[in-house]
């Protein structure tokens, strides 16, 4: 596969001295889902903005379908779909006349951009009330047209930025499902989420982005293959915290000295190691050890998730904030910027 | 080519979204019914001494209304403005490979048009009380659009105050705080024989004054040496238009470098 997208160096600085983005390399394929995970103030949205053309660059070179980013701008803006985080629809316009308003930003005639449009709203399944005000939509219908909107001029590269946030469960797999069709029809797609689930399930790639810098990248299985072997979750039922306190202290205690456990961590409420290669007659052993300490202890053997490979590269868990939106210059009031 | 269907697209959503929303009701119909029927009522008693005979106080009070209602009317551009960032359409616009100039100037199309109406249904409620137009149909249209060229350099104003401050309050209070003693300075509600000299010298530089004075020149008539005059002035207007003209030009060219900055 051919890089569509290709960054490198990419650098942005706010006014006020911030340093949103430190210097950042990555690439996305022609065709791949490719994805950003971080948290909140990580720096995914304002690369994001960067790359669509809404953020200037402070640093670095950018080519988009082989368009030089800062040069190219007008046919970069043709050739990508953008959907932002917060949904942007315009509430006292119906569904269809948001769609066709879309469409004729993107030259369509009139007549083409209706009869896109109505394929679109029946594809997303808003065809019973596109002749309603979007502003009587629900929260996931708005993401819905939202999304359609991107999709007027059918664009090769969609730009999504945190699309499921907000969403609740049913929506968010709805979405889900919707992205990856997309995507099997030939769509590439560049999404930010701070979800370690939704991350796993849409992409083939990916990047873990923390304060402004990439800490780690490639797909979820090898990134998860790299902490090497399987992950072991002590917990403990006690509530009372001072009791929580012994017993992760002896808990770890116990598993650090036994061979063929690394990483011994000591979380809020468990104790988590890292189980080496093949290290699963080991567990015998750890749970006489534990024993002899007198820890009582329910064990867990999983495989790792994302989220042990974020907490391993970035030092700190992933934690999910809402409604936290990276804004351009215009969103300072509403929203802080980040 | 492309840039005038865009910008028709433009000014076609911004003028769905006037007429959808009810404060295009409240500001073009409601406001100006109690201006006409309740406070010159209040004031007809006032103005009496100070109007020529014969002539009613409503009479030259409806040219003003009419303009007043363009004029409090022209912030709704602003405050459109502020929404449009603050919902996204702003960067949706952006994102799109259009000639950016199409966003302001859709915007300023529309909003020309919803003044020339809101002006024109208070031409309308005028002459159901009795006012009448002494130059006709000619007369009231080219008041109309003398009224909506101020009110474009008002709103372009209004759109300058939103891009600086990306907040609606805000635009709201600054617009007020400026009109508000222009109007009051201005021989809008009260006859120019009325007004305290100071105010008078001041109303050579107060474009409400140029405004209300063209507006009455082309509908009714203006008052002069204690009779109301019934052949257009054409030296008032003259310098009415200028002026006003100069408004627009400068309303607008803060608009677009205001935009420029933001959108940079």
């Amino acid at each position: 596969m051919s890089d569509l997208v290709s960054v490198s160096g990419l650098r942005k600085v706010y006014p006020d001295g911030t340093e949103a983005v430190r210097g950042i390399d990555f690439v996305v394929r022609d065709g791949e889902f490719f994805g950003f995970l971080g948290p909140n103030g990580a720096g995914k949205s304002t690369t994001m903005k960067m790359l669509i053309t809404l953020l200037p660059m402070t640093g670095g070179e950018v080519t988009i379908a082989g368009l030089r980013l800062g040069v190219d701008d007008r046919q970069i803006r043709e050739t990508i779909g953008y959907a932002a985080q917060d949904v942007s629809v315009d509430e006292e316009l119906t569904g269809l006349e948001n769609l066709v308003l879309s469409g004729r930003l993107y030259h369509l005639s009139h007549k083409d951009a209706t009869r896109r449009a109505e394929e679109l709203l029946t594809l997303i399944g808003l065809d019973d009330v596109s002749s309603k005000k979007a502003g009587f939509y629900s929260g996931g219908m708005r993401r819905r047209l939202d999304l359609a909107q991107a999709l007027m001029h059918k664009p090769r590269l969609l730009f999504l930025d945190e699309p499921t946030t907000g969403l609740d469960p049913q929506n968010r797999r709805a979405m889900w499902d919707e992205l990856e069709k997309l995507n099997r029809d030939g769509t590439t797609i560049f999404l930010t989420t701070q979800y370690m689930e939704e991350a796993d399930t849409l992409c083939e790639r990916l990047a873990i982005i923390d304060d402004g810098t990439i800490v780690s990248e490639g797909s979820p299985a090898s990134l998860k293959a790299s902490l090497g072997g399987e992950v072991l979750t002590l917990s403990f039922a006690t509530d009372d915290p001072e009791a929580l306190r012994g017993l992760i202290g002896r808990g770890a205690a116990a598993l650090r000295a036994l061979p063929g456990l690394h990483e011994v961590r000591e979380a809020e409420r468990e104790v988590i190691a890292n189980l080496a290669d093949g290290a699963h007659e080991i567990l015998p052993e750890a749970l006489r050890a534990l024993a002899a300490a007198g820890v009582e202890a329910r064990i867990a053997v999983s495989p790792p998730t994302l989220d042990d490979v974020f907490i391993k590269t970035t030092g700190h868990a992933l934690r999910h904030e809402e409604g936290k939106p990276t804004r351009w210059k215009f969103g300072a009031r509403r929203r802080g910027r980040r | 080519m492309e840039t005038a269907r865009v910008t028709f697209a433009l000014f076609a959503r911004s003028m769905k979204r006037t007429v959808r929303r009810p404060i295009f009701l409240t500001i073009s119909l409601f406001q100006p019914l109690v201006w006409l029927f309740l406070f010159s009522q209040v004031m007809k008693t006032f103005a009496k001494a100070a109007l020529p005979p014969g002539v009613s106080y409503v009479t030259l009070f409806a040219p003003a209304v009419m303009l007043q209602t363009i004029m409090f009317g022209s912030f709704q551009s602003g405050m459109a403005m502020v929404s449009d960032i603050e919902f996204g359409l702003m960067d949706k616009f952006l994102v799109a490979p259009i000639n950016r100039t199409a966003i302001l100037l859709g915007r300023t199309l529309a909003d020309g048009a919803r003044m020339f109406i809101q002006g024109l249904i208070i031409v309308v409620l005028s002459m159901s009380l009795g006012v009448r137009f002494v130059h006709g149909v000619q007369g009231v249209l080219a008041a109309l659009l003398l009224a909506v060229v101020f009110g474009l350099g008002l709103s372009s104003l209004s759109n300058t105050v939103a891009l600086r401050t990306k907040n609606s309050e805000t635009t709201l209070m600054v617009m007020n705080f400026f009109l508000f003693p222009l109007l009051f300075m201005s021989p809008a509600l009260v006859p120019r024989q009325a007004l305290p000299s100071w105010v008078v010298t001041v109303g050579r530089v107060n474009p409400v004054a140029y405004a209300v004075e063209g507006a009455r020149n082309l509908m009714v008539g203006i008052v002069e040496h204690g009779a109301l005059r019934t052949s257009i002035d054409w030296g008032q207007l003259g310098i009415a238009v200028a002026f006003l003209l100069g408004v627009a030009v400068l309303g607008m060219t803060s608009a677009r470098f205001a935009f420029r900055k933001a959108t940079a």
